[in-house]
């Protein structure tokens, strides 16, 4: 066995919340694991409240040396410390805050708070309440962030928002993204020495942010929940369908699928060559480490439950990274990197069965691949003897020939649907022969659940055409990769044809014919610098057209969604100006990279309704507290005295004071919901007004929303949205 | 004269019955003079206004179920929690050891005063048993939100008579109607805080007051802290402190930030806000004070008593800077120092038994013999009920000085009578006994003495120290690490231990 896979474990004896383990220098030397555990539970008449407290657990990692190899050990009691968080944790983070000190500082969010805390000199580096909520944490340097202390700030992902805390707790900045923030990294994105941020969000979208402005993004098929710097401009992510992959900026490399999910992703050396691989950590217990490159698995282990966090730390204060992985019952392993230069010398026992089980199915493949070549041969040389025999026809048909000259199309049309099925989109797939289209096999993201849909006509019903509905449920560009067998009802092997066609952006709209466009009262006006004629180029790529629109000097075209029947309309004046009519906001940001106020409105008298009620129950609830406390201490004092009958009576006015407590409770939860869910929605219209904008107008609307949501002038923000930040 | 102008100068004069009775006959004319009825108000809360975050205390609820304090077991030196005297080398310690200066219930080094939560017996970790027990001697109350502030409340109710009882309906009241006008909220709002003490419905009038208003107004933004704080929600009060200083840096707001951390228990960030307190408000002496106490509480005496020395620059009469500098001089074996510092408490009036029983031992350590049992008689003759137990141990003190082991264990026994929770003359009866030869009795009187005090080392050395004579080594080598947990540097308790461990290791 080499050093890569040497391995130290501890015992912690906790169980661990997963994804939210750090680990946290805090004294500035010694490394510390911190991890949230389950604090304790409130049972009330068998069922568990929603609240479950967490702690936070503080383990001081020994230097391997300490150690035995292979061999598990518990964690000693001395080396564990708790903090009291009293709320559910959401994330944990450490990092330095000043340049002048190595010592980390400790990050946490919860539902409703984040808060810097000094570990050392138990300290509040700060407290904050976050409306929003908090998803993700983490700490670093952002370029063009102003900083009003400290030298690297907190960032803090919510629900749509992303918001950055200095040394101090000012938050220094402030932006929105298109969902609720699943994943954030710091990276050198564009190469310029300083970080950018990559934000994952529940829109299935990665975006990546210089300052406030997006300078990339990428559409993935479902949340992110992880992303992980590896080096330069290349980044990892996962999904929670069980997708990893690797980015180089905004190019994807590979990516693989599994039907666990990644609980942990870290770039790390292992092999010791200068670059990181991927260590990913999976719900089953699995953790590989991968190949950056092409994703090839060079190294595995088994955990005995679903992983918890990973990460990787100086352990022994020598300069040598180590690997460290820690499952959600409370085992840490400690991986030592290869001190071979480049070589991975992982093997297993059962290493050189798999080998040759690998190859002989390599044979069996070869093997089965001469055998239709030979058979094809014999076919060709009996029709170069005869030509038109039915019985040698046959043969071929049996052998899977085809005539040479088929070829396989593929048309996209705009199907308006009918009572069973809603309007969508097809693709059909025709051959220019009586040959058949046996099945076929769509590969696309995003647009078929499980991202692959397979045809197989009946036997008797073969055709040499078929037709697949589409429903892209966004508007992006997805390329199908597709399959078809192609053959006879009666052949056996059967002629692949592999394709790839793209649908255009908009797909799902049809040219509508009688367009109505003044009913549409909200509309974006574009002043385009452009000749129109590269404006109606624009429109005939990115729309499915049955014919092409000719160049005028002023057109207008309406179209209508298949998905919610509502219209669009371009107006184009001669002048370049175009005024793009829609209700649907995110459909014009979609368009432009307004007029939408009354909804905000709305939504931000609700929020400021509901957090007021909130405060009112915070103290009737803080008052019952007190009277609780105090009645417990009261029948306590009649317990030690011995007054039975006085401490029955204290514990029966207890117990009609808690069901009052756990009554109001319940509604401040759902209150709480409510709030979280109208800032959620707020913040959503921010980013949308913000995407009808390009360039610095764009962050300008999103400092200016803010702005004007601390103070509260609702009339503000309509004005924002619908004429931009003066 | 106009009544008004007569209760104005009355109130002024700070005559308040006189004032309040002046109002009321103007109201009595008039029920809706508003400047009459807020003079009333005013003049009404003025009578029984206290300094709420100086007397901020926790109570014996929150103390027990504290949740506010993040860390549990803090590196010694940064909590006010967890014992100064555990937890191994002591590195901001520079004060007398325990050995010399005496440690409270708690584990801190007993301070020259006594302030509310200096004598605090229950922290975290405590059971809600000890809590109540060790409660005996001090009246605490039970929790921030009842207790002593609602008797001071009540009692101010009986003496303003029953016509001024039903002087504001609190239920009745329209906070959102009042709220909106400043002049009226303002002492309506003290009214509710300090003399019905009903936390609840001031907060509700302190949030419309703070929204009526388009400038945001700092003195509102403390009261709402200050509402939070009496609810037992320290968050919530630091982020109201925090808006009150951006409005307007006032001397109110480090304080009671200062408060909010220290019931965080997060010593080290409250020092800091007192900094930057100083910072604006260089020299306040009540900045200063506060920074001493809580170093005092970390152990930290050189610091503690250069801070105290400073605010006798400022106020050569602060009670509390004296009697914390004498009482530091006095524990670094320089009692006639020390005298010095008493005797100008005693020239400024002072006249408690406390004081003598201080008097009286500095005397006695610098020689002065002739005063020492004067003094004590007048501390005799003055003392209370809950000061009466320390007074006869003290003298037992004396009394084992003079080598009068039979008048010592009489002024011991006297204590317990007094107070039979006094685990230190447990301990020193124990210690008499043990002499006598009678080791059955000196052992249970140190148990009773290390069970009534569990942070206490001496009581299970002593138990050790017996144990190890008569024979029974193993109980011996466990008491003794016990007596090591409580105090690390003992060198006996070391010497014991060490000694135990040689004769296992032999065996």
């Amino acid at each position: 066995m080499s050093m890569g896979s040497t391995v130290l474990s501890i015992k912690i004896g906790h169980k661990i919340l997963p994804g939210r383990v750090c680990i946290g220098l805090y004294d500035g030397k010694s490394p510390c694991l911190t991890c949230a555990t389950y604090g304790e539970r409130v049972c009330i008449e068998g069922q568990i409240l929603q609240f479950s407290f967490s702690n936070i657990l503080l383990l001081k990692l020994k230097k391997t040396h300490e150690l035995i190899p292979g061999k598990s050990v518990d964690a000693v009691a001395e080396d564990i410390t708790f903090l009291n968080i009293n709320q559910p944790i959401t994330c944990i983070a450490a990092g330095p805050m000043y340049r002048t000190s190595d010592r980390y500082y400790l990050f946490v969010g919860t539902q409703t708070n984040v808060f810097g805390y000094d570990v050392e000199n138990n300290k509040d580096l700060f407290f904050k309440e976050v409306v929003d909520g908090v998803n993700c944490i983490l700490t670093g340097c952002l370029s063009g962030v102003e900083l009003g202390s400290g030298d690297s700030l907190a960032i803090a992902g919510g629900n749509c928002s992303l918001q950055g805390f200095d040394a101090e707790g000012t938050d220094v900045f402030w932006t929105v993204t298109g969902d609720n923030v699943g994943a954030i990294a710091l990276l050198d994105y564009d190469g310029d020495g300083e970080n950018e941020m990559v934000v994952g969000s529940d829109d299935f979208d990665i975006r990546v942010f210089k300052s406030d402005q997006i300078i990339g993004e990428a559409s993935e098929t479902d949340t992110i929940s992880h992303i992980a710097p590896l080096k330069g401009s290349t980044f990892a992510y996962a999904l929670t369908n069980g997708t990893i992959g690797v980015y180089e900026r905004l190019q994807r490399l590979w990516r693989i699928k599994s039907k666990n999910h990644a609980l942990a992703i870290v770039g790390f050396d292992f092999d010791g060559d200068g670059f990181p691989e991927l260590v990913t950590g999976w719900s089953n217990g699995k953790m590989d480490i991968r190949n950056v490159k092409n994703g090839e698995v060079l190294f595995k282990d088994n955990f005995n439950h679903p992983l918890a966090g990973i990460f990787t730390v100086d352990i022994n204060q020598d300069g040598k990274m180590h690997l460290i992985c820690c499952d959600v019952e409370g085992e840490v392993r400690i991986y030592q990197p290869s001190s071979h230069d480049g070589r991975m010398l992982y093997i297993s026992p059962n290493v050189e069965q798999e080998a040759i089980r690998e190859l002989s199915i390599k044979k069996h493949h070869l093997l089965l691949e001469l055998k239709n070549y030979d058979a094809s041969g014999a076919m060709k040389s009996s029709t170069g003897s005869t030509t038109t025999d039915p019985s040698s026809r046959s043969r071929q048909r049996e052998a899977g020939a085809i005539p040479t000259k088929t070829t396989l199309q593929t048309a996209f049309s705009i199907n308006m649907g009918s009572d069973e099925k809603g309007a969508h989109i097809e693709i059909t797939l025709s051959l220019n022969n009586d040959a058949q289209i046996r099945s076929a096999l769509i590969f696309a993201e995003g647009i078929f659940q499980g991202e692959c849909h397979v045809v197989h006509p009946k036997l008797e019903a073969l055709q040499s055409k078929i037709s697949v509905p589409l429903m892209p449920p966004k508007n992006v560009v997805v390329d199908l990769h597709i399959k078809a067998y192609v053959g006879f009802s009666d052949s056996e092997h059967f002629h692949v044809f592999e394709m790839t066609r793209q649908i255009p952006r908009f797909s799902m709209f049809a040219v509508c014919k009688d367009p109505n466009p003044q009913e549409i009262t909200s509309f974006v006006r574009v002043p385009i610098q452009e000749r129109p004629a590269r404006l109606v180029m624009w429109i005939n790529q990115n729309f499915l057209l049955a014919e092409e629109i000719d160049f005028k000097t002023g057109f207008s075209v309406s179209f209508i969604s298949l998905r919610n029947h509502q219209e669009l309309s371009f107006e184009v004046e001669t002048s370049g100006t175009t005024i793009i009519r829609t209700n649907d906001m995110d459909l014009a940001g979609d368009i432009t990279e307004a007029e939408y106020p009354d909804e905000i409105t709305h939504l931000v008298r609700a929020v400021e309704e509901y957090q007021e009620s909130n405060d009112r129950l915070g103290a009737d609830i803080s008052d019952q507290s007190g009277v609780i406390k105090t009645l417990l201490i009261r029948a306590e004092d009649a317990r030690l005295i011995g007054d039975i009958k006085g401490m029955r009576k204290w514990y029966m006015q207890l117990h009609d004071a808690n069901r009052n407590l756990i009554n109001q409770h319940q509604i401040r939860c759902n209150m709480a919901e409510n709030i979280s869910e109208s800032i959620k929605a707020v913040n959503q219209i921010i980013q949308k007004a913000a995407r009808l904008r390009v360039g610095k107008p764009k962050a300008n609307v999103i400092t200016a929303c803010r702005d004007a949501l601390r103070v509260k002038n609702i009339e503000a923000i309509s004005r924002i949205i619908k004429s931009g930040a003066t | 004269m106009d009544p008004l102008f007569l209760a104005i100068t009355r109130f002024r004069q700070r005559q308040f019955p006189e004032a309040i009775s002046h109002c009321g006959e103007i109201l009595r004319k008039n029920p809706l003079d508003q400047a009459a009825w807020s003079l009333k108000t005013r003049a009404l809360t003025e009578q029984v206004r206290v300094d709420f975050l100086e007397i901020f205390d926790d109570g014996i609820a929150e103390a027990v179920f504290s949740e506010d304090t993040i860390a549990t077991t803090a590196r010694p030196g940064t909590s006010l929690r967890t014992p100064a005297t555990s937890g191994g080398r002591l590195p901001t310690r520079d004060g007398p050891s325990p050995a010399i200066r005496p440690v409270t219930q708690s584990g801190r080094p007993v301070s020259g005063v006594l302030r509310p939560g200096s004598s605090s017996s229950a922290r975290p970790g405590t059971s809600l048993d000890q809590a109540l027990r060790s409660r005996a001697t001090t009246a605490r109350p039970i929790s921030a939100s009842t207790g002593r502030h609602v008797r001071l409340g009540t009692a101010s109710m009986i003496s303003s008579g029953d016509e001024d009882a039903a002087f504001i309906n609190v239920s009745r009241l329209n906070l959102h109607k009042y709220g909106r006008e400043d002049a009226l909220a303002k002492p309506l709002f003290e009214y509710l805080f300090y003399v019905e003490n009903d936390a609840k419905r001031a907060l509700e009038l302190a949030t419309v007051g703070s929204r009526s208003t388009n400038v945001p107004s700092w003195w509102w933004e403390v009261q709402l802290a200050l509402c939070w704080l009496r609810l037992g929600q320290p968050r919530t009060a630091e982020k109201h402190f925090r808006a009150s200083l951006a409005i307007e840096a006032m001397l109110v707001g480090y304080l009671g930030l200062t408060k909010v951390y220290l019931k965080l228990d997060q010593p080290l960030a409250a020092l800091e806000s007192c900094g930057k307190g100083l910072e604006r408000f260089p020299n306040d002496v009540s900045l200063i004070i506060e920074m001493a106490r809580i170093q005092e509480g970390l152990g930290a005496m050189g610091a503690s008593v250069k801070l105290y020395k400073d605010v006798l620059t400022q106020d050569a009469s602060n009670i509390e800077a004296i009697a914390c500098i004498g009482m530091h001089h006095f524990y670094t074996d320089q009692p006639e120092v020390a005298l010095r510092f008493y005797r100008r408490l005693l020239q400024m009036g002072l006249y408690t038994a406390e004081l003598f029983v201080n008097l009286g031992l500095c005397c006695f350590y610098s020689q002065q013999y002739d005063m020492t049992l004067n003094c004590f008689q007048r501390a005799l003759h003055i003392a209370g009920n809950d000061t009466l137990p320390d007074v006869w141990y003290n003298l037992g003190q004396i009394a084992m000085g003079l080598s009068d082991t039979t008048w010592a264990a009489q002024c011991f026994r006297l204590a317990i009578s007094c107070d039979n929770n006094h685990s230190e003359a447990y301990n020193n009866l124990g210690v008499l006994e043990a002499r006598k030869g009678n080791h059955e009795g000196a052992v249970a009187f140190f148990k009773t003495a290390s069970s009534l005090s569990p942070l206490m080392f001496e009581p299970l050395y002593n138990q050790a120290k017996i144990a190890d004579s008569v024979g029974d080594l193993q109980n011996a080598y466990v008491i003794v690490q016990k007596a090591l947990a409580n105090y690390p540097e003992h060198a006996d308790s070391k010497q014991l231990l060490q000694k135990l461990r040689v004769y296992f290791e032999t065996m």
